[in-house]
């Protein structure tokens, strides 16, 4: 009798076990999405045109696409769907129309991060972004792709977060700044962080940034190697072109400032609300620029050493940084808006065994071939992404203009 | 041996057939539970990951946006039809600016008028001071 008992009660917590436990435990390790791995399979996009912006990048968008490899899939996010055409039937590209009388950028990098699990995908939105209207990108393609947004208390902005297999990288402003609205210490959120994105945390950095975004700085390259900007390098390679060939440094000078609204006659236009936008002065700023990269280097320098400590392999590729104190700032400031020249802000991946770089390019010919050997050098085959002179006067490259969304 | 202690060991035996019956039964029901358990459960599973509208499915739904690429579609070209408005906006500055021209000659035209009213005032004072002196001079 007493056995029948003990059987019946064995029975009954075998039953309420396999119950139970699945809501208990977690059903499988989310982790945010990798910057190095497989092939690349979707990513997003944004477009935006000449009536509703002043910075348009449809070119931009054909480089692109035309650049990422034919089985890679476009999510193309735009607030204007009549003001494009495309060349044929291309099955390559989706468009995804944003709500009407939305304001976006180019830049879907940055409002969400991606997720995933062994079978779901999730897109992760900070606390709060106040950039135009992209929050809204993140709930577009989740719609559109049934996936599930998770709405964070934490703040944050994707181009501070670069990822690998073996730690998400976060700049050290990400950190302070939520320590400082959540009234939390940094450890605590650098734990949050580690249980959000389901991966050890590395804070780069241990000062307030000069430089907004760390993926214009930092690409992770897996097997615990890091790639980090060398902008003392950038600046010898400068002054080597101005050196070698002055002509035509100030014909890339004059390109950046010319086309800066798209047409070399355009020097001002009127943004939505009326207000005068200026283009800025670039022509003869090299130097200066020259100048702003070698004041920036150590901290690069620094960077790189903390890295280096913490146990990964530094590799430092080239770049031209111009003076980040006036960065970020909505109104275009005629004084100097020179391209951030970063070979850092790339997407890599693993195509056939072999590593695969798309590497943005620029128009100032030394340094863009300086890049394509130094990524060359890494055992990588380099793709090269022409046409970011423009975006990268408002700080961004090929990262910051997409979003990886999926991987093989 | 003494017939009780025959009876006691035969009824020991007895007990430990049971017992071993029992423990059988018990291991048979647990597996048995596992088995029904596992049956029960997994279809709730499967489903619960359906509903997760997570990406498991992702590449497929990424498969369906696509169809058939063909040969010639490779180039893509976006196109920014509303590049003529690019040129209206430029059109509405150079307007602008015109009518701030206008107006700079309007005001400058002006300020000419003035100037020139300004001079005949001044001639007309110094053709009045001078009569005041010579009245002056006459008393």
């Amino acid at each position: 009798m007493r056995n029948l008992f003990f059987t019946a009660v064995t029975t009954l917590s075998i039953f309420s076990a396999s119950y139970f436990l699945p809501t208990i435990l977690p059903q499988e390790s989310e982790k945010i999405m990798s910057d190095v791995g497989s092939e690349i399979r979707l990513v997003a996009c944004s477009a935006t045109s000449a009536r509703t912006s002043s910075l348009r990048n449809a070119e931009l968008v054909s480089n692109i696409v035309n650049g990422l490899p034919q089985d890679v899939h476009v999510l193309l996010l735009v607030n204007d769907r009549s003001a494009f055409a495309t060349s044929s039937n291309n099955s390559r590209v989706t468009f995804v129309e944003m709500p009407a009388n939305s304001d976006i950028s180019i830049w879907p990098q940055d409002p969400f991060v991606v997720v995933q699990g062994k079978s779901t995908t999730k897109l992760i939105t900070p606390c709060s972004f106040n950039r135009e209207d992209d929050e809204r990108m993140p709930q577009q393609l989740a719609s559109l792709l049934n996936l599930e947004v998770v709405h964070s208390e934490m703040h944050f902005e994707g181009g501070n977060i670069v990822c690998s297999e073996e730690s998400v990288f976060i700049g050290y402003d990400t950190i302070t700044h939520n320590s400082v609205l959540l009234g939390t210490a940094t450890k605590s959120i650098v734990e949050r962080f580690t249980k959000l994105f389901g991966r050890p945390v590395t804070v780069v950095g241990k000062s307030s940034q000069s430089i907004g975004h760390i993926d214009l700085i930092v690409t992770p390259l897996g097997d615990h190697r890091v790639a980090v900007a060398d902008s003392r390098a950038g600046a010898r390679l400068a002054a080597a072109a101005i050196d070698e060939n002055p002509g035509l440094v100030q014909k890339f000078e004059r390109s950046c400032e010319e086309m800066f609204f798209g047409h070399k006659d355009v020097s001002e236009l009127r943004d939505r609300d009326g207000n005068s936008l200026v283009r800025p002065k670039v022509s003869g700023q090299t130097d200066k620029v020259m100048a702003a990269s070698l004041l920036v280097a150590p901290e690069l320098d620094s960077i790189a050493q903390q890295l280096s400590r913490a146990g990964y392999t530094i590799v430092r590729v080239p770049a031209l940084i111009p003076d980040q104190d006036g960065a970020g700032n909505e109104t275009l400031d005629e004084a100097g808006r020179y391209p951030f020249l970063s070979y850092s802000n790339v997407l890599v991946e693993k195509r056939q065994n072999r590593p695969v770089v798309y590497l943005p390019q620029y128009g100032f010919d030394r340094l863009d071939k300086a890049a394509v050997q130094a990524w060359a050098s890494l055992g990588y085959k380099v793709n090269p992404v022409p046409g970011f002179s423009t975006s990268s006067m408002y700080g961004g490259g090929l990262r910051c203009c997409t979003k990886v969304l999926l991987r093989d | 041996m003494s017939l009780i202690t025959t009876r006691f060991l035969k009824i020991e035996n007895d007990m430990k057939t049971k017992q071993v019956f029992f423990n059988a039964l018990t291991v048979c029901m647990v597996a048995a539970a596992v088995m029904m358990t596992q049956a029960m459960f997994n279809g709730a599973a499967n489903a619960e990951q359906r509903g997760d509208a997570a990406g498991g499915d992702l590449k497929q739904r990424v498969a369906d946006l696509e169809q058939r690429q063909d040969e010639n579609d490779i180039e893509f070209v976006l196109v920014d039809r509303t590049l003529a408005d690019l040129n209206a906006r430029i059109n509405a500055n150079d307007a602008d600016i015109r009518a701030q021209d206008g107006r700079l000659s309007k005001v400058a035209s002006r300020v000419q008028d003035v100037e020139a009213r300004a001079g005949a005032l001044r001639t007309q004072y110094r053709a009045l001071s001078a009569i005041v002196k010579r009245m002056a001079a006459r008393d």
